[in-house]
This record gives C-alpha cells, structure tokens and sequence, in this order.
C-alpha cells in the first residue's frame, strides 16, 4: 500500500512528495511493486468511467490465479449477463400486469418494453465484451478485493444495529469494522478514532441536528424525538 | 421579467445573513471534502443532500450550490497538486497545472484556477439569467409527444457519446429506466414490482441511489484501490499569488474558455468534458504557437476551468426550464429540489421566480467567497489532505448513511445506499458508467408518463411522435447519432490520444 511514488525532478518548494499512510502494517508494504510514473484516471480509463482502477497509488500484486483471473477478465460480460437474467425476471413479472392499448397503454406496457430493450443491450455488452475483453479488466492484481467487503460488512453492521443498540454504538461498530478491513492493525488508534468519530457523529447529528436518530445515549440534554 | 429585475428579485433572496451563510457553509465545506481524489462535486453533493433538507429551501438550494462550487474548486486542488482529479472535467487542469506545480508555482496555478471558475460562473449565471427564462417559455408549448422525445433523445445521446462502449452505456441507462418503474404505477395507481413491501410502493427515490451509486460506491472503490495518497508540502500565503504575466494570460483564457464551455453545456451529454477537452486544446495551441511544447500553460489551466463552470450553467439551463438533469451534477440538484417540494420544468421561472434568481445570483455569491476565503487558505485546505485514509472511509460511511436516513428518517433508505453502492462498485469495476443509472431513473419516469399521455391523447396514433416538429426533430436526431455511432467511438480515441499528448506536453 503506497503512494504512486513518482520522481519529481526539479520540483521545488511544494512538490508532492511520496507518502505511505500510518497503521499499515510492514508486511503488507513489502514486496510491492511500485507503480512507475504519474497515474491519470484519464490514462486507465475513459473520462467518466474511472474507479478504483483509476485510484492514484495502485499497486501492483503480481498475476491472479486462473480461476479468479478468468471471472474478472470476463467480468464485464458476466455482469452483463446478471443483468440479462433480471431482465427476463423483470419482464416475467411486467406480464402480470395489463398491457392496454396502443390508445389506453396500461401499466404493463412500458415495463415490458424496457425489458425487452435491457435483455437486447445486455446481450449486446455481453456479447462484445466476451470476444474481446476490455484490456484493463485485467488489472485486478492491483486492487485489495477484500476491502470493500469489510466496509459493506461494517454498513450493513452499521444499519441493521442501530435500532437494537442505537446510534453511538452502531455508529462506533462500523467504524471499527471499516478501519480494521481498511488493514488499520493498530487497536489504540483504531479505539481511538472509532470512539472520537462516533462520539462528535452523536453529537452533531443526534444531539445538535436533532435528526429523528434511535439514540439511547445523550451527550448533551436536548430532546429527542421518538424513533420511527 | 427584465434580467435586471430579475437579478434584483435575486438579490433580495440571497443576500440575507442565512443566505449567504449557507452558501459560505456550502462552500467551505465542499472545499473540505473535495480536495480528497474521488469525492467530486456529484459524489459530494448525493452525499450531503440529506443533510439541507431541513432548511428552507431556498437556503437548502443556495447551500448545495455553494458545496458544489467548493467541492469543484477542491476538485482542482487534487487535480494540480496531487494530479489525482475526480471528475473527468477536471483532468485538463491536471495537465498543466500539475506541471506548473511540479516546476515549483502551484499557488499561482490554483488562484488561477479560482480566477478562471469566477470568470466562468459570472459568464454562465449571465448566461443562465437570459437562456433559462426564454427556453422555459418555449417549453410551455411542448406537448408530452415532445417530452417523449426530449427523453428518448437523452437516452441515446449519452448513450452513444458518453465515453465508454455504447453497449454499455446503454445498459447503465436502462437498468436506471427499470428501477424507475418499480412502484405506484403514475397513470394508473396499482403497485408494480413491489413484491408486497410497503416501503417500495413509494417507488425507488433518487437520492439514496444517487448517494449509493456516487458516494458509497466511491468509498468501495478507493477501498479497493491501495488509497494511499501523496502528501503534498504546506503552501504559504505569500507564494499563492499568479504574477502579472500570468493574469494577463489567464484572464483572456478564462474569457475564451466561458465563451466555449456555455454553449456546450446545454445540449444534453457528456458536454462538461468536451467544454473542458475544447478549451485546453484551444489554449495549448496558442500556447505552443508562443513557447514552443515545454512550457506548461497557466491560460490551459484558467481556461479549462472557466469552460467548465460556464457549461454547468448551461446544463442548469435545461434542468431549471425543461425539469430534465443529462448529467450527474444536476440529477443531485434536480433531486435537491424535490426534497424540497419543487419541481423544476417550463412553470418554475413563473411559479417560483425568486428562487430561480436567487440561485443565479447564489453562484456569484459562491464564486465570490470562493475567491475571497478559500484561495487564501488554500494551505489549510493543503493540511487536510494529511487525514489518514481508513479513518476518512470510516467516518464517510457512517457519514453518508446518515445523511441518507436524514432525507425521509428512514432506515430503508440507508438499505438503498448500501445495496446500490455495491451495484455502482461493480459497474464501476467493469466499466459499465453508474452516473448513467441515475439519469436513467430521473429520465425514466419522465419518459413512461408522456409516453403513455402521447398515446393517450392521439388515441393511439405513433405518428404524433412525427408531427410536432421538436419531436420530429428530436426523433431525426436521435437516429442521426445511432447511425453516426462509429464516428463518435473515433472522436473518443481522438480525444483519449490528445489526453495522453497532454500528458506528454506536460509532463
């Protein structure tokens, strides 16, 4: 995990300088190949379509496994099929309801068409992206796939727990969560930060902004509406 | 209304203390979140909408304009110094502006900036001021035929010239058509893909998606990327300011670029890109006609930058008259006004007049404060980039979901953004344009409810589709790029070529 760690010859003053983020632990530093040059989402990706792909700073891990490097160089075309399949779902459940008329169109009608265009657009992705998989599918080596799970995890922890244990402690869960996923190792500062964010979220949106929240903890004595 | 009788009535709006407090909020706080790669002006704005709903809302409207102008000009700051923009509208200025950086002047470079978006907003709040009530009273003689094609025409217009491959592209719009049906049916009232949950019978709000697709989404995916940033060095007041050669550069450039950037802005497309792209190459010409290819240019860097807040103006002209958002900037604003009960289209200059100028003249408030407070602390915004990714992505999280309960104090709602989120990382992560999903909700339920008016009122005749003129126009269009498509995919290597010609020019 680094910095795209680009020479900037005759930069003075204020050059960017490289910089790799505290908490991360050695191990994962080592043996990372360092992205050579200046990256430009522009330079991944078309405008508009950049991501993490795009994300200065990405690094390098050498080649995936066949299996996992398979789905991903055909990823595009796999999602498109998902959404094929969706269609057809869709349209299925659109023939419930009544089509009309060309002259009293009902309910049924518009769904139906866009189902049938969806089903044709993602046949179509799916098919052109399977014969020729877009080149940058296969830079999946430099992302951390497991990342993003944990920070779903800590938002779904984060929503399904705020009733139950209200909002300062669920709010303190899926901060923990997050920053341990985010590969952060170090307990006090993940304690730290967690106990720090979730307290002044508490305060300025359960306590000050007063938002109608599932709170059972008050840092300072407003009222609180009851929850919905 | 005279444009100076308007411009008064906006005034009287948006210089009261709340007012300008907000947009002053507004400003700052965009700035902060924005100078961080991967949070630009839409992911910003989805993410903080919740947040103005209490407000009323004409300072609900003035803040969200004052988070986008700050959140665009932070945008810049990440751009230049970190040459990590996170909006394809802001790459240009991460071509010779990171140079100039580089070679030691990146305080001139973003007061350049600055001064190029002023120059911009003042063209395009003019601009705005005199198209926007004109197109408004045309749009009252458009019948729901033309509505249909106005819709239709915006489908394959992204579609075929958004960058990416059209199959794609198509396919991000229709899944936002699809998800716009699910609900209370508009025409007639029975609950359609629901499947019994009564929290889907209101239909699938376009915030929530909005903050899913762009906000959480991101979070996912620098999650997914190393994330690490580089750190920049502190930059001190007294190197900010451009020299007088650099001035008298960048202000004809910013002039050149506003000139080119609102015209553009107005048709329907990825036209913030193409002002931007056209700007810098018209700049870089001149500039290499004068110095030769070596020398980065600070009027590529103001020029750029002016064409871009020009054309989002012109975008603002076809959201405010016609109701319709082509492009993710005004699908959150256009949503913006939903949440406060106000619904953009051909009645909304007359009906709510003041709020219309109001928000003209709140971005000159914007751009102004922009220029007054955040160019001279632009090394407090330079600190901020020393926040330490996990913790930043933990607290955005938490952040975001809250701000989505905040719109309709509903759980639901947070569901919505965890779920899109995910859907908007993996369209992301195989290319497929998410933004495009969210227009396709906004333009979807427009579409279905005109379509079926059309047919209704013609008694079924398709023909009326061809017989009001702007629809039949719309209609020849609309085939018209179908069949061009090729010469839209050259234009896109064209363009992609120049990015990297830049590139080299600049670095």
């Amino acid at each position: 995990m680094t910095g795209s760690r680009r020479s900037t010859p005759g930069a003075a003053g204020n050059a960017p300088v490289p910089d790799a983020p505290a908490g991360v632990p050695p191990a994962e530093r080592a043996g990372e190949e360092v992205a050579a040059g200046a990256t430009l989402p522009g330079e991944h990706a078309a405008p508009g379509e950049h991501g993490a792909g795009a994300t200065p700073g990405a690094v390098s891990r050498g080649p995936l496994p066949g299996a996992r490097r398979w789905v991903v160089a055909h990823g595009s075309a796999l999602f498109a099929i998902a959404v094929a399949l969706v269609a057809v779902g869709y349209f299925v459940e659109a023939l419930h309801y009544q089509r009309g008329t060309s002259a009293q169109p009902g309910p049924g009608l518009f769904p139906q068409v866009v189902a049938v265009a969806i089903f044709v657009a993602a046949a179509g992705t799916a098919v052109t992206t399977w014969r020729t998989p877009p080149p940058t599918d296969g830079e999946a080596a430099d992302h951390h796939a497991f990342r993003p799970v944990t920070v779903v995890v800590g938002a779904v922890l984060f929503v399904s727990t705020i009733h139950p244990i209200g909002f300062f402690f669920a709010a303190g869960l899926a901060l923990i969560v997050v920053e341990v996923g985010m590969g952060v190792r170090n307990l006090f500062r993940v304690a730290l930060y967690s106990l720090l964010l979730a307290f002044v979220a508490q305060l300025l949106f359960v306590d000050v902004l007063n938002l109608d929240f599932f709170s059972n903890v008050h840092f300072l004595s407003l009222p609180c509406p009851p929850a919905s | 209304m005279s444009l100076a009788t308007g411009l008064q009535q906006g005034f009287d709006v948006a210089f009261t203390w709340r007012n300008v407090g907000a947009s002053a909020a507004g400003v700052t706080i965009g700035t902060t979140f924005g100078i961080f790669p991967g949070f630009g002006p839409t992911t910003l704005i989805a993410i903080l909408l919740g947040f103005t709903v209490g407000l009323p809302p004409d300072t609900g409207i003035i803040m969200l304009v004052g988070i986008y102008f700050g959140t665009q000009y932070g945008d810049s700051i990440s751009a230049i110094l970190m040459r990590a923009p996170s909006e394809p509208n802001a790459v240009m200025l991460a071509l010779d502006g990171h140079e100039i950086a580089r070679r030691g002047r990146p305080g001139p470079a973003l007061a350049v900036a600055a001064m190029g978006s002023f120059v911009g907003s003042l063209v395009g709040l003019v601009g705005l001021g005199l198209a926007a009530p004109s197109l408004g009273h045309v749009a009252t003689y458009l019948s729901s035929a033309d509505y249909t094609s106005i819709a239709v025409f915006g489908i394959v217009a992204l579609s075929v010239v958004s960058p990416g491959a059209r199959w794609r592209n198509l396919t991000a719009m229709l899944l936002g058509v699809t998800l716009s049906t699910v609900g209370l049916d508009p025409v007639a009232g029975i609950d359609r893909f629901t499947f019994g949950n009564l929290q889907l019978a209101q239909g699938i709000p376009i915030a929530p998606v909005a903050i899913g697709v762009f906000g959480f989404a991101e979070v996912l995916s620098i999650a997914a990327g190393s994330a690490a940033r580089e750190r920049v060095r502190s930059i001190r007041f007294r190197d900010i300011w451009p020299n007088r050669a650099e001035v008298k550069e960048a202000l004809p450039a910013s002039a050149r670029g506003a000139a080119i950037g609102f015209p553009l802005g107005v048709p329907p497309g990825p036209t913030l890109a193409v002002a931007t792209y056209a700007s810098h190459a018209l700049e870089r010409a001149k500039s290499r006609r004068r110095y030769g290819d070596d020398r980065p240019a600070i009027a590529a860097v103001a020029g750029p930058k002016a064409a871009d807040e020009a054309a989002v103006a012109g975008h603002l002209v076809t959201m405010v008259a016609l109701g319709l958002a082509f492009s993710p900037v005004t699908a959150m604003l256009l949503s913006g006004l939903e949440l406060h009960g106000i619904q953009p289209g051909p009645l909304f200059i007359a009906q709510h007049a003041s709020l219309f100028w109001g928000i003209v003249i709140s971005i000159l408030i914007g751009s102004v404060i922009l220029l007054v407070i955040n160019v001279p602390l632009i090394g407090v915004w330079v600190q901020l980039l020393r926040t330490p990714t996990p913790e930043l992505l933990a607290g955005l999280t938490v952040f975001m979901l809250t701000g989505a309960y905040a719109i309709r104090n509903s759980t639901f709602d947070m569901w919505i953004v965890v779920v899109m989120g995910a859907i908007g990382y993996v369209m992301r992560r195989y290319r497929f344009p998410a933004a495009l999903l969210v227009i396709g909700l906004v333009l979807g339920s427009v579409l279905e409810v005109n379509l079926r008016e059309a047919l209704a009122t013609s008694r079924g005749d398709v023909g009326t589709f061809v017989q009001h003129p702007v629809s039949a126009t719309l209609l020849a269009l609309s085939v018209v790029l179908v069949a061009t498509a090729p010469l839209w995919n050259l234009a896109g290597r064209w363009r992609a070529t120049r990015g990297s010609v830049g590139k080299g020019d600049g670095a």
